[in-house]
């Protein structure tokens, strides 16, 4: 089973990420269970979402406290002592950032990925959401997901500039900088 | 698998319902009170001295029955075209309406039916004729009022008529700008179709004395009014150029010219003095004065003809009465009037006008025009015994309308009853009454009381000729309190127009207002409250929490069997015709 | 069809292939969604019946007593406080004997005001009459609906089926679909004799005397005595038809238990997990899964615990007072023993709070120590 948790801020589409990323697992045959932690919504607020996946139908109700997969599409909400300390041991870190050395030094233990998904995304002609892009960059970081489910659940899933996300997709999972933890 | 095998005697077994009764559960038994769902009588027609059922006609007329709310009017009164026009509608006076936002123009209203209103007298016609024969001396409107009810009850009635047209006072007395003479004509035309006989040019005294028509009739009603003018007193009165009013319009209507000049004053504040000098106005005297000893509040003229009257530059002089009369070459010159002060009220609860001494000044006339009063010319009837009081006004008990003599009855002006033409028609209704109860042996004061509406004189028609089929408590009159306004918009009062702008009316006789327009008079019709009458509105039925008000096809019964008496149809009653009443429930 | 879905919407979808001829809602977080999917049904043109937006719950139930009574399917859903606002009308509606289902998002009442999971404002409606099923997840709760038309159908009362407000309602999971034929195999049209009636008007409600009023109170309540074995017919014709069932109680390796886990709703799967783990740490534990409260599966439950000498009781809910309420059903169940267990209560989980696997083992370990019961429940909180 793999536990992922998205964290963002309220009008980046971290739900909506999770629930596309639902649909491929679902698409590949997987059972995956999503959810977000509800209250104050509204634009700008943090916002988490989160993912189970596993092969055999999923139990567990209860919040994911220890996440294998970490995905940042706000970058100021990083806390690295945090995630030292709820991130297991071999887990993964994506994170939309430009930004490629001499960052997030506490976190090189971790298998980490970076991607300017802001830029991609309006390379790709849509603005700031960024749900598409980050899981082309989830893609690419984790290995768990191949681009033709992504590419098949974003098209059944986005209600408007469907070729624009695909691409935004495909584009991110070619840059997205990946680096294998250290010990 | 095929349904549920569930049928309605399983459920009923189950769950406590009940189809066609619940007469195990009497609940009405609870209750200390119960409501009562019955017609009740309308401020306006307490106030109507004919006793017209008016919300009931407005109830009809709501619902596009022009005919039938035309033949409510005609229960009581055959005379709506003309009341439409110039009855001084006391009923709007007392219009509940008035308390909410403006009364209600029934008086429009009645004239709309009359006009618009098609007639049926085979409706009206007696289902019995009787064998007994009345005359009726005068067709003014206590005559023809008498003489409709009295056919109505089957009677074979004859009118006898001094002058060579019928009407009376409404065609000799009354202007055509006011009543067209048409209105008249048509509304005399439907008595007759009743068959009663209308002999003009009669003048019982003289052409026949009365004791030959007694011998001819069994009963009489001596309808003859008050056509003679009554002198201000003053010296000179004999001069040129004097004259008396009812007596100048009497002759215009007679299709007479009288040359008066162009200057001229009235003398007087009632509606025959107003009429007067807009007759005068219109037969082209230039400047007309009114002489008033009180003030305009006082007048006892209909309002809205004194504004007509201010409208066609016609002066007031207020506070002023003739002193003298000053004449030049054996006609009148000018009136010499003092001013007056007012003091104490009089017995007719006005206050009493006195003179301010040294006030004296003059208005200068081509002629005078005195319209203080009429009297009766009733010394004719003395022949027969009958009491006439020094003022020649034949004596009669108001209650009954007997004379001292038996068999015979009077109303109207010429007995002394209120002036105006509704109570004329009021009292000629009474008289067939009174005639029908002298037939009848019975007590007229009983049946009076009987089929009495609120605290007036007037009583009702239909009630009186079948109570039965007539249910409403007449004595019952519905107060303001009781009206349920939040079922009702305010909305502006429609007012009959002027049909001729005054400085055309100045010039003609056509009649001064026109009838509200059929695609208006709906809005005013929804104006009215109908207090008192049930118009089906059917809230009582929807609200009834315990279902206990039943819908019929001619109404609503109440089955107190099942009512609790919580009262909400009679609070919600827009029109207070359900009340509660205290007293065990149940029993339906 | 298998589809990926949150609880809400799988709920929706079981109205639909139900049939039902009139749903009348209000919204309200967090059962808003089923409201929403199933006006979207509506305006689709595939839900068969129509929707009424009422201006409150209370209206909403009295619209489907109304409806019942003429012969109609009728469904409607709410939570927390729109279920406290149509208290009065559950009543109405099982004295009235109508056969409504209705879905109870399980939510807090206020005050304090909040919008997690706590089945408190159900629990509260426990001695209106309606039969009440508690869903463990959301395809749990599409299954119960159509199987709540059929029992409600034939006993003549209405259910109310309780699923957990975001754990169930809100949580996107995979979603077996049935397909229309097998529902309408398993479920009959509707087809009740119709009480209101304009042609034959009745009168619904009466005011009866006090004997008759006993009698109608002793009928329903042998009628909902009747409904067990309407309730296990049901799930195995389902378990026919459509392949999935549910036991009003379900027992997990509890014969050899030496200690039980009692549980309702959405913790149940989280449970499962912690008792699978505890067996393969040694532990013998076992689990009971509360589905029904009522008519209460006295018993099976007596059944299957009269050997059990240790039992815990977790319950997301607090009767201020007493204690959980699932705990004093179950004690009150189990009096009649020989051997009466001992029994510890657990709070846990009050407005969605966070209960996780090892909060539970810890929960089953420490029961398994005590040595008597204690009539006070544990308050179990993270942050203590």
């Amino acid at each position: 089973m793999i536990e992922i948790k998205f964290c963002g801020r309220g009008g980046q589409g971290a739900v909506i990420a999770s629930q596309i990323l639902a649909k491929v697992f679902f698409l590949m045959g997987k059972y995956p269970q999503c959810f977000s932690v509800f209250g104050g919504e509204r634009r700008g607020a943090p916002v988490a979402s989160f993912l189970r996946v596993d092969n055999k139908k999923i139990y567990l109700k209860c919040e994911i406290r220890r996440p294998d997969h970490l995905i940042y599409m706000a970058p100021d909400l990083v806390d690295e002592q945090e995630i030292e300390s709820i991130l297991k041991p071999d887990g993964l870190i994506l994170i939309n950032n430009a930004l490629t050395s001499g960052e997030y030094v506490r976190l090189r233990k971790f298998r980490l990925a970076l991607i300017d998904a802001l830029s991609v995304s309006e390379e790709a002609g849509l603005g700031s959401t960024i749900n598409t892009a980050i899981l082309g960059a989830y893609a690419k970081a984790s290995g768990e997901i191949s681009l033709d489910y992504l590419e098949q659940a974003i098209r059944e899933t986005v209600p408007a500039k469907i070729e624009a996300n695909v691409t935004a997709a495909l584009h991110a999972f070619d840059v997205t900088h990946v680096m294998e933890g250290v010990n | 698998m095929n349904g549920h095998g569930i049928t309605i005697e399983n459920i009923k077994k189950i769950v406590p319902f009940s189809q066609g009764s619940t007469e195990i559960f009497l609940t009405g038994l609870w209750s200390s009170r119960k409501p009562i769902h019955l017609d009740k009588t309308s401020p306006c027609r307490q106030a109507c001295p004919v006793g017209n059922d008016i919300s009931r006609a407005f109830y009809e007329a709501s619902m596009g029955h022009y005919d039938e709310a035309l033949r409510i009017f005609r229960q009581d009164n055959p005379l709506p075209g003309v009341c439409g026009r110039v009855c001084y509608h006391p009923c709007e006076s007392q219009c509940n309406r008035k308390y909410y936002d403006e009364a209600v123009n029934i008086r429009g209203f009645e004239r709309f039916l009359a006009d618009n209103g098609k007639v049926d007298i085979g409706r009206e016609r007696p289902a019995l004729l009787r064998k007994e024969k009345v005359a009726i001396v005068g067709s003014g409107p206590a005559g023809l009022s008498a003489a409709y009810h009295l056919a109505r009850l089957g009677f074979s009635v004859t009118i006898l008529e001094a002058l060579p047209m019928a009407g009376g006072m409404l065609r000799y007395g009354i202007p055509e700008y006011r009543l067209p003479k048409g209105i008249l004509d048509k509304e005399i035309s439907y008595i007759q179709e009743l068959g009663v006989e209308i002999k003009t040019g009669v003048t019982v005294g003289k052409d026949l004395s009365l004791s030959e028509t007694r011998k001819d009739y069994q009963a009489i009603f001596l309808a003859i009014g008050a056509h003679s003018g009554m002198q201000l007193g003053l010296e000179g009165e004999d001069l040129l150029g004097v004259m008396d009013g009812i007596t100048y319009l009497r002759t215009i209507n007679l299709g007479k010219k009288v040359r008066l000049g162009k200057k001229i004053a009235v003398i007087g504040g009632g509606n025959t003095a107003i009429d007067c000098a807009r007759t005068a106005r219109r037969l082209g005297a230039k400047d007309i004065t009114v002489i008033y000893r009180r003030t305009r509040a006082e007048m006892p003229a209909l309002a809205e003809d004194v504004d007509g009257l201010e409208r066609e530059g016609i002066k007031i002089e207020l506070l002023a009465a003739p002193k003298r009369l000053i004449s030049e070459n054996g006609k009148i010159s000018g009136v010499e009037c003092l001013r007056m002060k007012l003091g104490e009220a009089d017995t007719t609860g006005r206050p009493s006008p006195f003179p301010v001494e040294g006030s004296e000044f003059i208005v200068p006339v081509d002629a005078m025009i005195a319209a203080i009063g009429q009297a009766p010319e009733a010394a004719f009837v003395k022949e027969l015994g009958i009491s006439i009081s020094k003022n020649n006004v034949i004596q009669i008990s108001s209650e009954t309308t007997a004379t001292s003599v038996d068999g015979v009855f009077a109303g109207g002006d010429g007995a002394g009853t209120k002036a105006f033409v509704a109570d004329a028609i009021a009292s000629g209704k009474l008289g067939a009454l009174a005639v029908y109860c002298y037939f009848e042996g019975k007590d007229v004061k009983k049946e009076l009381k009987n089929h009495q509406i609120g605290n007036q004189q007037s009583f009702s028609f239909q009630h009186f000729l079948n109570p039965k089929h007539y249910p409403v408590d007449l004595k019952k009159v519905v107060p303001y309190e009781k009206i349920n306004t939040l079922c009702f918009p305010h909305g502006v009062r429609h007012n009959n127009p002027e049909s001729v702008p005054p400085k055309e009316a100045v010039k003609t006789f056509r009649e001064g207002t026109s009838g509200i327009e059929a695609s208006r008079m709906p809005f005013e019709i929804y104006r009215c409250f109908k207090c008192g009458t049930c118009t089906h509105c059917d809230l009582c039925f929807l609200l009834c929490p315990d279902i206990s008000i039943i819908k019929g096809t001619d109404g609503y019964t109440i089955k107190t069997d099942f009512c609790k008496g919580c009262g909400q149809c009679a609070t919600t009653c827009p029109r207070n015709v359900i009340e509660m009443v205290e007293g065990p429930g149940g029993n339906t | 069809m298998k589809t990926l879905l949150q609880g809400n919407y799988a709920v929706a979808e079981a109205v639909r292939l139900a049939r039902v001829q009139l749903v009348a809602a209000y919204p309200i977080t967090p059962q808003t969604p089923i409201y929403e999917k199933l006006s979207d049904m509506e305006n689709e043109g595939i839900l068969p019946g129509v929707m009424m937006r009422t201006e409150s719950e209370h209206s909403a139930m009295a619209a489907c007593i109304a409806a019942s009574l003429t012969g109609v399917r009728t469904f409607t859903a709410t939570a927390s406080q729109g279920l406290a606002l149509m208290h009065e009308m559950l009543h109405f509606a099982s004295g009235n004997r109508v056969p409504i289902v209705m879905c109870n998002v399980n939510r807090v009442v206020a005050v304090p005001w909040a919008f997690g999971s706590d089945q408190s404002d159900s629990l509260s409606q426990r001695d209106t009459g309606w039969l009440q099923f508690y869903c463990e997840d959301a395809q749990e709760a599409l299954d119960t609906v159509i199987q709540a038309y059929r029992i409600a159908e034939q006993a003549l009362l209405p259910v109310m089926v309780a699923i957990d407000g975001f754990f169930t309602s809100h949580f996107i999971e995979p979603i077996e679909i049935p397909d229309q034929a097998s529902v309408d195999a398993f479920l009959p049209a509707f087809s009740i004799p119709t009480r209101f009636n304009e042609a034959d008007p009745a009168y619904i409600a009466n005011v009866v005397n006090p004997e008759q009023y006993m009698g109608y109170r002793q009928k329903s309540f042998e009628d909902m005595e009747n409904t067990r074995p309407l309730i296990k017919e049901a799930n195995e014709e389902y378990q026919r038809i459509i392949g999935r069932g549910y036991e009003a109680v379900e027992s997990v390796n509890t014969d050899d238990a030496d200690i039980v886990l009692v549980t309702s709703g959405a913790m149940t799967s989280t449970a499962r997990v912690t008792i699978q783990s505890l067996r393969e740490k040694g532990v013998k534990a076992g689990l009971l899964k509360m589905k029904l409260l009522r008519p209460f599966p006295t018993r099976e439950v007596q059944e299957i615990l009269k050997n059990t000498r240790k039992i815990a009781v977790l319950d997301r809910n607090i009767s201020l007072g007493k204690g959980g309420i699932w705990c004093q059903e179950l004690k009150a169940a189990l009096y009649p023993l020989e051997n009466r267990p001992i029994i510890t209560g657990y709070i846990a989980g009050i407005c969605g709070a966070d209960v996780s696997p090892d909060m539970i083992e810890d929960m089953v370990v420490k029961a398994l120590e005590r040595e008597r019961s204690d009539d006070l429940p544990i308050w179990v909180r993270r942050d203590q």
